[in-house]
């Protein structure tokens, strides 16, 4: 072979690939662009489950962009309440209709105890459920909605968290201290320098983060909860985590955080009967600064 | 020797003829699009745009500051759309005036129509360029690869500025390639230059791939004394696209500095619209460095990729053919102009590719010489079958494109290339699926179906700009109007649509609360991805 040949057919393989490449392209295009089931194998999954279904069952479905799909073909059988849900764990059955091999976060961890192969997989869950003894959206005070949190439905206590201003705590202290009068006279001067002390002076309870409490919360072993914040707009404009502390009988069970666009699910061990529960959101603003409060999305279930 | 059929037709007849064609394309392919919530604005502008020029020119009043404010511009940054330079419009205003008042064009077409003869023009551009530098082959396949992009197709076919950009863009480069051969008078890139500024602001980074050029081609040439390399190119950039860019924009015929730096303040300062990238949404920087090379990598057919990746390195196996003009270089600085500033982290990325489509030409040259390069290497292998060979590999490397093309369309903003698995991978990768609320055109026939006497309002979510439009012109009977915004609009509505982007996923569940149920009447799909649920509120029991 002399080296003008070998040198060709050297620089014949990426030129073959190229030529591969195309071909491929050629064929997977109309390969994947066909690859979602339609409507018919939808509609023989959901009569399967029709079938089968009884009241109380979840149904999910995956992967989650599919999930209008879904709800065109199962809808009438997810009520509001459900495809809010704060979590799967207190259903017994879980329906999930899967394409393309996803699986449902739902669902993780559980085996199937039936399949039903095809276009459209379904597959049925079985779990001990969570028995709920206690629910903060039955017992608490305030707007239970539906709102976005994390980009997911979730049925919450929806609660309006304004800033924290420790660098403020010396002023209150003072504020505290004197007369109705007085304090107005003050209050006017320094919102000269501080044009948030208007809104930032609240009641004692409330200037280091927003607590709600419910005197007398049945729980049981467990306290399962999940908060986020609402409104991806709010999140935008005002991007600050919001940290939860949750007390039981004044002490802490739970810290933890949630970041902008996310549910933060948490669990916690607890002893049953009926306790004092309390928990705060709390996050800071800087001095000068006059963000809105944010709509703090949050629910929390006790488990026997 | 006998001459081919291309030199028979002669080449330059065959640029004008895929122009031509690539005009025909887009302009079928918009019929199916929707109405893009921006275009509507532009739109209207246009319109006025182009009456106030008709005035102006036949003698009428109107050239006053006030009269010019009252269509040009005003107090708030956003008056009379006077945060964008108005070539476009005015040319859309004088389109509908023109094709659609005269001559009966349906409005949108007619509205659509320069964007549409634009990137025919990029076409012939790129066609031209490529003859240039290499040869007919090579100057084909370099065009059909440009006019068989599925994004740029789609956006061509919209009334806005990101197809013309990138024409005017690349015109710009085209014509300062010329323009430093030494001529004397090298006005045109001047003047081209100045089309460019009143298209779009992004072309204010052309003169960095421009400069640098100048420079490295300058010191190659005149060592230190590289500023008079071609100094007349400069003064024709520094006058005449200036001079340009104010006469086409009355706006800036008085407190020209106070509106250039508006003009500027607002694109400097752009508020980040959200936008789902790799599963997640995006709404403020830093954002991750990698989106405009992996947007890029999902939305360019992969044949297209792989070939400019060959033709890259074939042009610098072979760089010593080109004089000291430094076509390559020109054009890779091009392309980094233009998507470089989306590697910063800092870049707004909400338009995704269509703000880095500048880009595109540069890569579909490359991927013509790319591709000739690979069919001649095959070819040169069977010289018997040499013309077979090598006219079936470019053949592939086109279909691939073309069959892309076909498609992503209508919702190309859905479509991803086969590398990220089409739309349903675009799905799976958590890629932006849409925006601008144009796929709701394609439930405007269920809704047009269920329609009754009564009045049934819609709640109309991205679609509301549109929707006026949508009615007037007969998409929908008038018994459907616009139910009004947010929460307020859905109580209102009997009929609810939720486009789905990540960040309206709120509106679904809006919507599952005012209306007590999860469940649509209808979701329309691309590819099996679903792009829009409309709902109905359910009667009551």
């Amino acid at each position: 072979m002399t080296p003008t040949s070998a040198t060709r057919r050297l620089g014949a393989i990426p030129a073959a690939l190229l030529v591969i490449v195309a071909c491929w392209e050629i064929v997977a295009t109309r390969c994947q662009a066909t690859s979602v089931p339609g409507d018919d194998a939808w509609h023989d999954a959901a009569a399967y489950v029709r079938g089968k279904w009884q009241p109380g069952d979840l149904i999910v479905f995956a992967p989650g962009w599919i999930d209008p799909v879904g709800r065109l073909h199962l809808g009438d059988l997810i009520p509001v309440e459900t495809a809010a849900r704060m979590s799967a764990a207190k259903y017994a059955r879980i329906w999930e209709l899967s394409i393309r091999g996803a699986t449902a976060p739902d669902v993780a961890g559980l085996s199937p105890v039936e399949e039903r192969p095809g276009p459209v997989v379904v597959r049925r869950f079985e779990q001990k459920p969570a028995e709920v003894v206690g629910d903060l959206l039955s017992v608490a005070a305030g707007r239970v909605d539906v709102v976005e949190a994390g980009f997911e439905p979730h049925r919450c206590l929806v609660i309006a968290v304004p800033p924290a201003r420790p660098y403020l705590a010396r002023l209150f202290e003072l504020l505290d201290r004197v007369d109705d009068q007085v304090r107005t006279k003050l209050m006017r001067g320094f919102s000269r320098l501080l044009p948030e002390l208007p809104s930032a002076y609240v009641g004692k309870d409330d200037r280091d983060g927003k607590w709600v409490t419910v005197k007398q919360m049945p729980l049981g072993s467990t306290l399962a909860g999940a908060l986020g914040i609402a409104d991806v707009f709010t999140r935008r404009d005002e991007r600050r985590d919001v940290a939860l502390r949750v007390e039981i009988d004044r002490k802490p069970v739970v810290e933890t955080v949630a970041p902008i666009d996310r549910w933060v699910p948490f669990r916690a061990a607890t002893t049953a009967g009926d306790h004092e529960l309390r928990f705060r959101l709390r996050w800071e603003a800087n001095a000068g600064e006059l963000p809105p409060a944010k709509s703090v999305c949050v629910n929390l279930e006790a488990w026997r | 020797m006998t001459p081919s059929l291309a030199q028979r037709i002669g080449y330059r007849t065959i640029g004008v003829f895929l122009a031509v064609l690539t005009t025909l394309l887009v302009l079928a392919n918009q019929q199916e699009v929707g109405l893009a919530r921006d275009e509507l604005v532009y739109m209207s502008s246009g319109s006025q745009y182009a009456k106030w020029w008709r005035n102006a020119l036949s003698g009428g009043e109107g050239t006053s500051a006030k009269e010019i404010t009252k269509t040009w511009g005003g107090p708030s940054p956003t008056d009379n759309n006077r945060e964008h330079p108005p070539l476009i419009k005015t040319a859309m205003g004088f389109s509908k005036l023109v094709l659609s008042d005269w001559f009966g064009v349906d409005e949108t077409t007619a509205y659509r129509f320069p964007s549409a003869v634009l990137h025919g023009v990029l076409v012939l551009l790129v066609f031209l360029f490529a003859l240039e530098l290499f040869g007919f082959a090579e100057a084909a396949m370099s065009a059909l690869l440009v006019m068989l992009l599925p994004r740029a197709l789609f956006h061509a076919g919209l009334a806005c500025f990101d197809a013309p950009i990138m024409t005017l863009w690349f015109a710009t480069v085209y014509a300062y390639w010329k323009a430093i051969d030494g001529r004397k008078w090298p006005w045109l890139v001047g003047i081209v230059f100045g089309l460019a500024l009143a298209t779009k602001h992004t072309a204010l980074l052309l003169p960095i791939a421009l400069g640098v050029h100048y420079v490295v081609a300058g010191v190659r040439d005149r060592g230190l004394g590289f500023l008079g390399y071609r100094w007349r190119v400069i003064v024709s950039m520094l006058v005449l696209a200036p001079l340009t860019f104010v006469a086409l924009w009355p706006w800036l015929w008085f407190d020209t500095v106070d509106h250039v730096r508006d003009w500027l303040t607002f694109h400097l300062t752009h508020v980040h619209y959200n936008f789902e990238y790799l599963g997640d949404n995006w709404n403020a920087p830093a954002f991750p460095w990698h989106v405009a090379l992996v947007t890029t990598l999902f939305t360019v057919p992969v044949a297209t990729l792989v070939a400019s990746v060959l033709g890259a390195c074939s042009w610098i196996a072979q760089r010593a053919r080109f004089d000291g003009r430094m076509p390559g270089l020109l054009l890779v600085l091009s392309a980094a102009a233009s998507i470089g500033p989306f590697f910063l982290g800092s870049t707004p990325i909400f338009g995704a590719e269509k703000h880095w489509m500048p880009a595109l030409p540069s890569l579909c040259i490359a991927a013509g010489v790319g591709a000739v390069w690979a069919a001649r290497t095959l070819a040169s292998l069977v010289p018997s079958l040499h013309k077979a060979i090598a006219g079936t590999a470019c053949t592939v490397v086109v279909l691939a494109a073309l069959v892309e093309t076909i498609t992503a369309q209508p919702y190309a903003l859905t479509w991803y290339n086969a590398a990220a698995g089409e739309a349903p991978g675009g799905a799976d990768r958590g890629m932006n699926r849409q925006f601008w609320g144009v796929a709701a055109r394609g439930v405007l026939p269920v809704l047009k179906q269920d329609a009754t006497a009564k009045k049934t309002p819609v709640y109309t979510h991205d679609a509301a700009p549109a929707w006026g439009t949508y009615l007037r012109r007969g998409g929908l009977p008038a018994t459907m109007p616009d139910a009004g915004h947010e929460e307020a609009g859905i109580t209102a509505s009997q009929y609810a649509l939720v486009i789905h982007e990540k960040h309206f996923n709120r509106h679904d569940y809006l919507v599952w609360k005012l209306y007590g149920t999860v469940q649509p009447m209808f979701v329309l799909r691309s590819h099996g991805v679903p792009i829009v649920s409309l709902y109905k509120r359910p009667k009551k029991p």
